[in-house]
């Protein structure tokens, strides 16, 4: 019994340890939880654009490649054939005006330009992260949230 | 909000129809051969653009391609002659409901075409004439769209079944939503489409049809536009 003390004592003061340990780990947490809150609601709020339409960029255009649109070719085929040269304003001008595409395969073609446009360096060029919106008959349809994020002074 | 594992999807996908109602019209020859050329005067300005890709000047690039511009201007313009000929003899001519909603949609694919044209959308400046008068081509493109809706309303109304009906009008109606969306359908509010949607889909799920993905107007979105609904909310 009375060698069974230490052991006890030891364990409390691990046990308290744990405790003290826990309660800044929970502290720092909810500080963080609070500057992530502070730091949000100070972020640059985006200039809204009246409609998608004037969220092009004109000089961001392939000349060429959009061109192939009047020589007869498909516009899907063309915006994919964009987006895989990298060519995303050009893609997103594509599907802008393309007024057949509808459904899954408007969604196709948004998903594959919002990846494409998360991996550019230097932000975006008028269009930003997609947002889901249901316009089609057989599901959900992605339309390109109209933020326009005010620093971008680049194009 | 799909790949929920906990969430189960009762609802029905919208069943497509209603483009499958247009009965295309044979085109007149003489439009053939005006498309014909405008993708010809395209090829070419696309060849010479190319063949200029080392040119850094802006002046000396515009003047390296003022020729096949302006072949392919004048081909645009004679195709949009056309096109229009074709569109108002339509009034004059006995057509079905089916071949006008046909005609309707083929028009204004040209008439977004020709919007797409005035807004630079194709990277430069290409028939200055749209340019000027944009805003006369989005007036152009709302009337259009006025008249397929219009037009679709009563082919809808022609369905034999209740449950057709709606499941067209919504679809309809979606459609519309994402044109006004876009931008292509001006001066169209959203949240007049979206509570006309809101009936609409309730019309349907009355009909035994409830959607699995219900969409609604989001006055509080940012920006305010067409959502997906939250089924557990309603």
């Amino acid at each position: 019994m009375a060698s069974s003390r230490p052991v006890v004592r030891q364990r409390r003061k691990r046990l308290e340890l744990l405790l003290l340990l826990s309660f800044f780990l929970c502290l720092l947490i909810g500080i963080g939880a609070f500057g992530a809150l502070w730091w949000l609601r100070n972020a640059d709020t985006p200039v809204l654009l009246p409609s998608l339409r004037q969220s092009l960029q004109p000089v961001q255009i392939s000349r060429p490649l959009a061109l192939h649109q009047l020589s007869g070719d498909p516009a899907e085929a063309l915006a994919y054939q964009a987006i895989a040269a990298g060519e995303l304003d050009t893609a997103y001008a594509i599907v802008l005006y393309d007024t057949a595409l509808t459904g899954g395969r408007r969604a196709a073609l948004y998903q594959k330009l919002a990846v494409g446009l998360r991996r550019r360096p230097n932000g975006t060029a008028g269009v930003s992260q997609p947002r889901y919106a249901g316009d089609c008959p057989s599901g959900p349809h992605l339309a390109d949230q109209r933020a326009h994020p005010a620093a971008d002074t680049e194009h | 909000m799909l790949r929920n594992p906990f969430f189960a999807n009762t609802g029905a996908a919208l069943p497509t129809g209603l483009f499958m109602l247009s009965d295309p019209v044979e085109t007149a020859p003489e439009l053939d051969v005006a498309t014909a050329r405008r993708q010809l005067a395209a090829q070419a300005l696309v060849a010479r653009i190319t063949a200029l890709a080392y040119v850094q000047n802006e002046a000396d690039f515009q003047a390296g391609i003022a020729a096949e511009q302006q072949e392919l201007i004048q081909t645009l313009l004679a195709e949009d002659q056309l096109r229009r000929l074709a569109l108002e003899n339509t009034a004059n001519t006995d057509i079905s409901l089916n071949q006008q909603f046909a005609i309707l949609q083929e028009y204004r694919n040209w008439s977004a075409l020709k919007v797409r044209i005035s807004s630079l959308g194709f990277g430069f400046s290409l028939v200055p004439e749209w340019e000027a008068n944009r805003d006369a081509l989005l007036q152009e493109l709302a009337t259009i769209t006025r008249n397929l809706d219009t037009i679709s309303e009563e082919l809808i109304n022609r369905q034999e079944t209740d449950a057709d009906k709606a499941a067209m009008r919504v679809e309809k109606l979606m459609w519309l939503a994402l044109q006004s969306e876009l931008g292509l359908y001006p001066n169209q509010p959203l949240d007049e489409l979206g509570n006309q949607l809101r009936f609409a889909q309730d019309a349907l799920a009355e009909q035994g049809v409830p959607l699995a993905l219900r969409v609604l107007f989001d006055s509080t979105a940012t920006p305010p536009g067409i959502r997906l609904q939250d089924n557990n909310v309603r």
